[in-house]
């Protein structure tokens, strides 16, 4: 399937330098295509966040491409963030805005029609047990209930693509749970899912590949069972960084 | 405990001013935006001392002389007490790091305290440049002896503490009022307005009293002195240290404000944590009735209007802030309506046909909400980042959301100045036409400077309304437009004046075109600093 079908995100040589001279990103390429759920992991500080800010144009980058879905996020911008939703490390949404007042804005911006964003809106606050709240100003959230809001907000457009920045963190068990499996769900679909974690446990059970980040470059990426080879993707990854 | 003041200010310090950030970062961003505050800071100090250097000298005749340290005081509680509403928000019971440091092992009292020290030397600059020159002008048109040299310099450091005691409290109060309307905001607004319109009022009575000999302004200056001496007793302790070289007056000011800080800071270390709690946990009083409204479709551009205005209207500080040229513009017309009493006659030779319009459009750039726009966004600008929309769309609503806060004062001050002025046809065309036109460019002008110096990273929002250098540059822009027509109106007469003045407006109207066509071709993601 790999050979014939375009990439859902295509990375190629990417480097992002920072004003003070920080290169945060070396020469970073990767693929990813539909159906995948790629964990990205590596330590503090590697260019795991960097990486994700620029694939969503975020940040500038001065050298490489990324391709989503064969478009160019430099030079069609718009046509790419139609397809896709980003989830960062510590959501600070609109907190002036009630939850409910937020899910409609993005839903506007995404065109979606009255019925759908209905459906939608009540299906994942029923998924993440947030109907009660949406009501409430964002600045009363917990950290959770914000993560929780970002990730309803990222899944009403159906994105052909999701980056995520740690996306589990604040969530409970429950919703933990009930995230994976609509992650599970959406690949299924064809799309796919592109997320940072230390949690590697997580990774190792959620994705079918990952890549390991190094001071901005990569240093080993693929199929998880090709990867790993019979070890956990804990010692792996240790393995790697160390060595 | 004195430790953990002292760690505690200085962290206060560092966070507060801006140093330590613009020092430590290698963002250049950062240093260029903390020297853009010091000049903004350094200009107020200047403008508040130029003030104050002028109200003194126009106080030295011999009957008056002996009040000026009184009337420093005053100067210096008035200002205070301003510059604290203005900021409409407490910082001592500030519980944006109520967590960060309740979980720490330091006592509530320290907390207070620093932030009170804090507060102090933060309010001692603006209290120096507004007490100084009076104290300078004294010194001139008297005779000091060691013990008066001495009593004023160990005032200097005493000066501000009676009066932003007073702030804090009402501040607190206020706000405690507030927190338990529902339409906390609006409410808030509405009071700062009528205290804003009631100081320009009560400032425009003062002054419209002063007219007529100098005889008749300096007896009503002692009768207003005389006044304040009776009931202000710490300045009137003040004052009589200083005139009369009493070191027991001084010794009451210094007991009464010293014991009245302290108590403060008493009284504060109590009630910090209750508060704090209360409005922490207190989130659940936000919570608003089981609101449940229809989702409406909006296509992007008003899904962002209307996000842009809903944080508008949710933010006190910004709407007090960027409201104030509105209220200021209706004051002065109506104030201006009463006085002329429909007898024009007092206007003749005066072209007000041209320069209205342009003096209806300078209190419309004070009231630009662009300038901080961008900044505003804060640490959601992320989201803005990744929607599909243009940035052509995002920057529209801004400029949009500007004119619908500014334009409905112009209208009526515009219906109003012409129903009461006699104008040429052109000058009503004028007269409605102009500040529109003003508006649209202060609007995209304040838009451009966010953008050139955007800040994101800002925790209370207040840091990035009221402390914003682009307010003011913007400001500036607006008063150097209305420049040319002014000029114009004083070297040319009509029709020639008619049609530069037209030609003009046309200029203006062209430059926030252009303007607006650089601004589209801008991605957002250049406005971000990396």
């Amino acid at each position: 399937m790999d050979s014939y079908t375009t990439p859902v995100l295509s990375i190629s040589h990417l480097t992002k330098t920072y004003k003070g001279g920080k290169t945060a990103v070396k020469d970073l390429s990767l693929i990813i295509q539909p159906g995948d759920i790629y964990g990205f992991i590596g330590a503090n500080g590697a260019g795991k966040t960097t990486t994700l800010k620029s694939v969503v144009g975020i940040l500038n980058f001065e050298a490489g491409k990324i391709l989503i879905d064969g478009l160019d996020i430099q030079k069609q911008p718009l046509e790419c963030k139609k397809i896709l939703a980003y989830i960062p490390d510590n959501p600070d949404l609109f907190d002036k805005l009630t939850g409910l007042q937020y899910l409609n804005f993005i839903a506007d911006v995404f065109s979606l029609s009255e019925n759908d964003r209905n459906d939608r809106i009540s299906k994942y606050a029923m998924d993440f047990s947030l109907t009660e709240a949406l009501s409430n100003l964002i600045s009363s959230y917990s950290h959770g209930m914000k993560q929780k809001l970002a990730i309803i907000g990222a899944l009403i457009h159906q994105p052909k693509l999701f980056v995520l920045d740690e996306p589990f963190v604040g969530l409970d068990p429950e919703s933990t749970y009930r995230f994976k499996e609509i992650m599970k769900e959406f690949v299924s679909n064809g799309s796919a899912i592109f997320f940072s974690t230390h949690v590697l446990d997580t990774a190792e059970k959620l994705c079918n590949k990952v890549a390991i980040i190094k001071n901005g470059s990569l240093v080993a990426s693929g199929l998880m069972n090709e990867l790993t080879n019979g070890e956990s993707l804990e010692s792996r990854f240790l393995e790697v960084v160390n060595g | 405990m004195a430790k953990e003041v002292f760690r505690l200010v200085k962290l206060n310090l560092q966070v507060d001013l801006g140093f330590n950030e613009s020092k430590n970062s290698l963002n250049p961003s950062k240093k260029k935006y903390f020297r853009k505050n010091v000049y903004v800071f350094v200009s107020m100090a200047v403008i508040l001392a130029f003030y104050s250097s002028l109200t003194a000298m126009s106080m030295t005749d011999p009957s008056l002389i002996n009040y000026l340290p009184l009337m420093g005081l005053s100067f210096v509680s008035l200002v205070l007490i301003i510059f604290g509403l203005i900021s409409t928000s407490s910082s001592i019971f500030n519980i944006d790091s109520y967590e960060r440091l309740i979980v720490l092992p330091i006592r509530p009292q320290a907390v207070i305290q620093s932030r009170i020290i804090t507060l102090w030397i933060e309010d001692e600059i603006n209290a120096l440049a507004s007490y100084l020159p009076f104290i300078i002008v004294y010194g001139i048109y008297s005779e000091l002896n060691v013990s008066s040299v001495l009593i004023i310099i160990l005032s200097c450091l005493l000066v501000s503490l009676f009066p932003m005691v007073i702030s804090a409290v009402l501040n607190t109060i206020i706000s405690a009022i507030f927190s338990r309307f529902e339409h906390r905001n609006l409410i808030g607004s509405i009071f700062y307005m009528i205290f804003f319109l009631a100081l320009m009022v009560g400032s425009f009575l003062v002054s419209s009293s002063q007219g007529g000999s100098n005889d008749q302004y300096i007896a009503k200056m002692l009768s207003i002195l005389k006044s304040v001496n009776s009931y202000y007793f710490v300045g009137t302790w003040l004052n009589d240290a200083i005139v009369s070289s009493s070191w027991l007056s001084f010794l009451w000011f210094t007991l009464f404000s010293v014991g009245i800080y302290g108590l403060f800071v008493f009284v504060s270390s109590i009630i910090y944590i209750p508060i704090a709690q209360s409005m922490t946990g207190g989130n659940s009083s936000r919570v608003s009735k089981g609101e449940k409204k229809k989702n409406h479709v909006s296509k992007p551009f008003f899904c962002f209007l209307k996000k842009d205005l809903k944080m508008y209207f949710n933010s006190r500080s910004y709407m007090v802030n960027t409201m104030f040229g509105n209220v200021a513009l209706l004051f002065a017309v109506i104030v201006f309506a009463i006085s002329i009493k429909g007898d024009v006659s007092s206007l003749a030779g005066f072209n007000y046909d041209e320069l209205i319009p342009f003096i209806l459009g300078m209190a419309l750039a004070m009231s630009s909400t662009t300038y901080v726009a961008i900044s505003f966004e804060g640490k959601q600008w992320w989201l803005s980042l990744t929607l599909p929309v243009k940035a052509s769309t995002i920057y529209a609503s801004k400029i949009v959301m500007s004119m619908i806060v500014s334009l409905p004062s112009q209208l009526i001050a515009s219906i109003i100045l012409a129903s009461i002025l006699p104008h040429s046809i052109v000058g009503y065309i004028l007269l409605f036409v102009v500040p529109v036109i003003y508006s649209l460019l202060s609007a995209v002008v304040g838009l451009r400077i966010n953008m050139a110096f955007p800040k994101f990273d800002w925790v209370n929002e207040t840091e990035v309304i009221k402390q914003s250098g682009s307010g003011l540059f913007s400001m500036l822009v607006g008063f150097v437009v209305a420049i040319p027509p002014v000029l114009l109106g004083q070297f040319l007469a009509n029709p020639y004046n008619d049609l530069c003045v037209c030609l003009y407006a046309l200029l203006m109207l062209l430059t926030a075109i252009f303007l607006i066509v650089k601004i589209n071709k801008k991605p957002l993601v250049e406005i971000s600093k990396e």
